[in-house]
C-alpha cells in the first residue's frame, strides 16, 4: 500500500508539474464538444438524441491522449527499472499507475460532465446518469490504457500506437456507457446497463495488472 | 520482479555458500540471436565487492539487469543475498539516472526513500554526496556529474544489501569518484556487497576481478 501510494502522489505531482499537457486534455473534451453542435446543427433534438454517445466518444478519446505520458518517461530515464524492482509485483504498478492516469484523465470529465451536457442541450435529468456513467466506466478506459501504454513504453511516440491498440478493447465501455444514459433519458430502466459497465472496470480491475505485467516483460526483455 | 522465491527454488545450492553472498551459477545470456556469454559463475560474499570489466558490448550491463531481475537469463540461475538488516536485498544504480528532472532533488530522494522505508534521511545523504546545497533545486538544473551523485544518492537511500552499478564513475569528477569509493567501502563495512562494471579496469582496493571477454 505503501507503493501505491508513494507512486501515485509522485506520478499526481509529475503530471501537475507538466500540467499544460494535462489542460490540453481536458480543453480537448471541452473544445470538442462545443465543435458538434457546430458541425451537425443547432437542432436540439438531434443535439441531446446524441449527446450521450458524443459525451463518451470524446470522453474516450482524450483519456487516449496522454496515454504516452504513463509508462515512456519512466522508461526513458531509466526510473522502470527501480520501480519494478521496488514494487512488491509489477501487477501492483501497473494499478498505481492506472489509477494516476484515471485521476487526472478520467474523474475530470466526471466533473466536466453537466458542461457537455449543458452544451449538447441535453435534458438536466441526464447530467446525473452521464456522471455516473462516466465514473463507473472511466477507470476501465484507464486501466485498459495503461495496458496499451506499457505495450508502447519503449517507443519514443508510442502514443497514438498505444491509442490504436487500445480503443478497439473499449468498444464495450462505450457502447453500455452510452446506452446507460440514452435509456435514462428515455425513461427506461438503465440499471441493467450500469451493472454491465460496472462489470467491465471490476474486470479491467483484475485483468489489466496481469496483462500490463506481461506487456511490460515482453517489451523490456 | 525480483522473484527471489523463484530463483531460491531454482538454485542448486552450493556448499558453503552462506546467505549473505550473490551466488551466479552457470548464467548465460542471449540478447536477439546473439549470445553475450555463458557459464558465468561467481560468488560474492558479504562484506566484499566484484569488479566486471569487459569490451563494449560484452554483456556487462545484461549481467547487471539480470541479477536484478530485470532481464531473463537463457540459462543458469543465480541467488541473492537475504535482505538481513538491510531495508532491501537488491538495489540497482543503471546506466540511466531514474532522476525526474520535474521535481526537486529533495522530492526525487525523498519517493525513492519513501519505497523502502517510513522515515527518509534525505538530509544527511545528500551531504554525503555533496548535493545538500542543491536540495530544493530541479533536478533538471543539475549537471551531468550532479545528476550522477543523485543517483548515487538514491541507491544510498534504499539501503539494500547487495549493489549492482553498472558503471557509477560515469561522468563524475574526481571528488565524485572518492564519494563513490568511501560509500563503497562503508557499504562492505557494513556487510554489503557489490557488483560493479566498468570498460576499463579501475582502481578499487581489495576486489575481486572478473572479465567478460565477449564472443
Amino acid at each position: 500500500m505503501t507503493f501505491v501510494r508513494a507512486v501515485v502522489e509522485r506520478d499526481l505531482k509529475l503530471y501537475m508539474r507538466g500540467v499544460v499537457d494535462l489542460i490540453g486534455v481536458w480543453m480537448f473534451f471541452g473544445i470538442a464538444i462545443a465543435m458538434l453542435p457546430l458541425s451537425i446543427g443547432p437542432d436540439p433534438d438531434i443535439l441531446s438524441r446524441i449527446a450521450p454517445g458524443a459525451a463518451w466518444a470524446i470522453a474516450l478519446l482524450a483519456s487516449m491522449l496522454s496515454l504516452e505520458r504513463v509508462f515512456a518517461p519512466d522508461q526513458l530515464d531509466g526510473s522502470l527499472d527501480l520501480l519494478l524492482l521496488h514494487a512488491p509485483s509489477a501487477h501492483v504498478l501497473v494499478l498505481a499507475k492506472g489509477f494516476a492516469h484515471w485521476l487526472v484523465t478520467g474523474l475530470p470529465f466526471v466533473v466536466l460532465a453537466p458542461v457537455a451536457a449543458i452544451a449538447l442541450g441535453m435534458e438536466l435529468r441526464g447530467v446525473l446518469p452521464l456522471a455516473g456513467a462516466l465514473l463507473i466506466g472511466t477507470p476501465a478506459l484507464s486501466l485498459i490504457g495503461t495496458v496499451g501504454a506499457a505495450l508502447t513504453a519503449p517507443l519514443r511516440r508510442g502514443g497514438i500506437l498505444a491509442a490504436l491498440i487500445v480503443l478497439p478493447q473499449t468498444i464495450p465501455v462505450l457502447i453500455f456507457g452510452t446506452a446507460a444514459v440514452s435509456e435514462t433519458l428515455m425513461g427506461r430502466d438503465s440499471s441493467a446497463y450500469f451493472s454491465v459497465l460496472g462489470a467491465f472496470t471490476l474486470a479491467a480491475l483484475a485483468l489489466a495488472p496481469y496483462a500490463g505485467n506481461a506487456a511490460l516483460r515482453a517489451v523490456r526483455s | 520482479m525480483v522473484d527471489t522465491s523463484k530463483t531460491s527454488a531454482r538454485m542448486t545450492d552450493p556448499a558453503g555458500a552462506s546467505s549473505d553472498a550473490l551466488v551466479v551459477t552457470n548464467l548465460s545470456c542471449v540478447r536477439g540471436e546473439r549470445a553475450l556469454f555463458s557459464g558465468v559463475s561467481f560468488v560474492v560474499p558479504g562484506g566484499s565487492a566484484l569488479l566486471v570489466t569487459g569490451p563494449n558490448g560484452s554483456g556487462k550491463s545484461s549481467l547487471l539487469r539480470i541479477l536484478a531481475g530485470l532481464l531473463d537469463a537463457e540459462d543458469g540461475n543465480y541467488r541473492t543475498p537475504e535482505r538481513g538488516a538491510f531495508a532491501r536485498s537488491v538495489g540497482y544504480l543503471g546506466h540511466a539516472n531514474s532522476v525526474k528532472i520535474r521535481l526537486t532533488v529533495r522530492e526525487n530522494l525523498r519517493f525513492w526513500a519513501r519505497l523502502a522505508h517510513a522515515e527518509p534521511a534525505v538530509e544527511p545523504i545528500l551531504q554525503r554526496v555533496g548535493l545538500d546545497r542543491f536540495m530544493d533545486m530541479p533536478a533538471g538544473w543539475l549537471s551531468a556529474g550532479q545528476l550522477r551523485r543523485l543517483a548515487l544518492s538514491q541507491l544510498l537511500i534504499v539501503d539494500s544489501r547487495l549493489w549492482l552499478l553498472d558503471e557509477p564513475a560515469a561522468n563524475l569528477d574526481s571528488g565524485g569518484e572518492s564519494v563513490l569509493q568511501q560509500e563503497l567501502a562503508r557499504h562492505r563495512s557494513a556487510g554489503g556487497c557489490a557488483v560493479v562494471t566498468s570498460p576499463t579496469d579501475i582502481e578499487m582496493t581489495d576486489a575481486q576481478r572478473f572479465e567478460l571477454t565477449g564472443q
